[in-house]
């Protein structure tokens, strides 16, 4: 990806739900390829809709997103799954799927995307590893605490090599110490080339990282600079995860 | 199909629990039911269709020529006898006509017995006689100008071509298996029915997950093969339990018959093609519940967006 372009492109873009009032008015910004940016504002500000309208989950009522160069209004039906597979979320509430192991939960990505059933295997068995979930491969979500399950919804969420990492409040659920562990994992997937954007309300918490933010205000998202761009150093296992 | 297809199409991933789903528990009960009565339906379709055969078979080129008694006493059985043996000579020098036959009084009284008791033997009645006449199939004889000049020759004779009462009953028997095929195509809709309504239900209940495949970049088949797949083994077990139930029953309806068939109606069997066919059912059924399931969840999802 050509770190001088634009990842994610908004232009004027307005949402309202329903016939609701407009959650964003005219918001504008764009985020470099191998950025890390911070998306934060109080609850209920919109964070989780400006992410949503990043993966692809929802349309704006008006203005362009552009995502990887192309304008999202026109991507046909047929090429969305394609586009959606650059992109990894870590969602607010992890969405793991109940009846599925840690490591089939992790291997989503990969399995509809059609990977080799036994390379995947290999691959997602290395990443609960590295995020520190190796005795937990085939346990359920339900026998995992709130830092596993977010450990397993990241793991889930950067499996297939995405371009952009988007996380929601990825330190809501779980203990400071976890959720500086967990920011410090996706700083780590920043430096090996990964764009990140996380939303949250815990400022405090990420006044540690020195990282652009867009502060989302009266509808209005403020974009604090330009992207510093990250230094890439991988560590082993997410460089074999990522087929490097 | 493939051996990578047939393997996938079975070997879908599990990412959707749908098998927890209480219609998935339903679904193998009706589509076996379905399958009992559509099996059922089916064999009494061809059954029906075998005896309407085997009449057209055994009565082309048949006649049967019938001479009433005149009279009363010994003169009369006499001069019924006379002809009787004209209408033999006449009948054997017709061209066309390879066998000539009279039937015996024993076999007449026989064939009366359903209608009129062991007593027709004994009771005076003026019995008819009858002579079984076997046409050539090639002979192409003009049965309306035999009947009028046998009736010239003989008064009180007459021909039967069977025509009249057959068609009756083949137009019977054609209505029951329409009928029969009818309701088997019933069953059929109400089967793709069973299918639309569980897929449905299945994809509101699984919504969650299935925004959450799509989020992942998972296409609309990958999705449809789940389901497909799941009605699949459904249908394959209720089929099979269903045409196990049904073949159970045509069985023991086939001993009944055999001791219960008379004259015209044949024996409740059903030849080795007859069952092929019907073991197809369970398949055929199969078949069209995963593609019902297919297009319903495409149709859904393309819906969605």
């Amino acid at each position: 990806m050509d770190r001088k372009k634009d990842i994610v492109r908004f232009q004027n873009v307005g949402m309202r739900y329903g016939l609701g009032p407009e959650v964003f008015h005219d918001v504008s910004f764009g985020v470099k390829a191998g950025a890390f940016r911070f998306v934060v504002g109080p609850s209920g500000a919109g964070k989780s809709t400006l992410l949503k309208l990043m993966y692809l989950a929802h349309r704006p009522s008006r203005g362009l997103i552009h995502m990887f160069g192309h304008d999202t209004a026109t991507v046909a039906r047929k090429n969305m799954p394609a586009m959606r597979r650059r992109i990894g979320v870590v969602f607010q509430d992890f969405r793991l799927i109940d009846h599925l192991s840690a490591l089939d939960n992790v291997a989503l990505p990969l399995r509809v995307a059609g990977a080799n059933e036994q390379q995947l295997r290999e691959h997602v068995a290395e990443l609960l590893r590295w995020v520190g979930l190796e005795n937990e491969i085939h346990s359920l979500p339900s026998r995992l605490s709130g830092g596993q399950q977010q450990r397993v919804a990241i793991a889930r969420a950067v499996i297939g090599r995405p371009d952009l990492l988007l996380a929601d409040e990825p330190a809501g659920n779980v203990d400071d110490a976890i959720a500086m562990r967990i920011l410090y994992l996706l700083e780590e997937l920043n430096k090996i080339g990964t764009t990140v954007v996380i939303a949250t309300h815990n400022e405090a918490l990420i006044s540690r990282f020195k990282f652009p933010q867009l502060r989302i205000k009266d509808g209005r998202v403020l974009d604090s600079g330009a992207d510093p761009g990250a230094s890439i150093t991988a560590p082993s296992a997410v460089a074999k995860a990522r087929g490097s | 199909m493939t051996g990578g297809r047939f393997r996938k199409m079975f070997m879908a991933g599990r990412d959707l629990p749908l098998g927890r789903d209480p219609s998935s528990r339903f679904l193998v009960w009706i589509i076996g039911f379905m399958v009992i009565l559509g099996t059922l339906a089916l064999a009494s379709a061809m059954l029906l269709a075998d005896v309407g055969r085997g009449w057209r078979v055994e009565l082309a080129g048949k006649l049967t020529v019938q001479i009433m008694p005149e009279g009363e006493g010994d003169a009369a059985a006499a001069s019924l006898d006379l002809r009787v043996r004209m209408a033999e000579r006449f009948l054997a020098g017709q061209p066309g006509i390879v066998r000539v036959e009279t039937l015996s009084d024993d076999r007449i009284a026989m064939l009366l017995e359903p209608w009129l008791g062991p007593r027709s033997r004994e009771d005076a009645l003026p019995i008819p006689k009858l002579i079984d006449v076997e046409l050539d199939p090639g002979g192409n004889v003009d049965i309306p100008d035999l009947t009028r000049r046998l009736a010239e020759l003989i008064p009180g004779s007459a021909i039967d071509d069977h025509g009249v009462w057959l068609t009756r009953l083949l137009t019977l028997t054609g209505a029951i298996e329409t009928a029969a095929l009818s309701i088997l195509g019933l069953i059929l809709l109400a089967a793709i029915a069973t299918v639309v309504f569980t897929t449905r239900a299945g994809l509101a209940i699984h919504e969650k997950e299935i925004e959450l495949l799509h989020l992942v970049g998972a296409e609309d088949h990958y999705i449809a093969h789940q389901f497909q797949a799941h009605a699949l083994t459904l249908s394959l077990k209720g089929g099979i339990a269903g045409m196990i139930v049904a073949a159970v029953a045509l069985t023991a309806l086939g001993f009944i018959g055999e001791g219960a068939a008379i004259g015209m109606i044949p024996p409740f069997t059903l030849s080795v093609w007859q069952w092929l066919v019907l073991a197809a059912l369970p398949l055929a059924t199969s078949l069209i519940a995963t593609s019902t399931a297919r297009l319903t969840v495409m149709r859904s999802l393309a819906r969605m967006s």
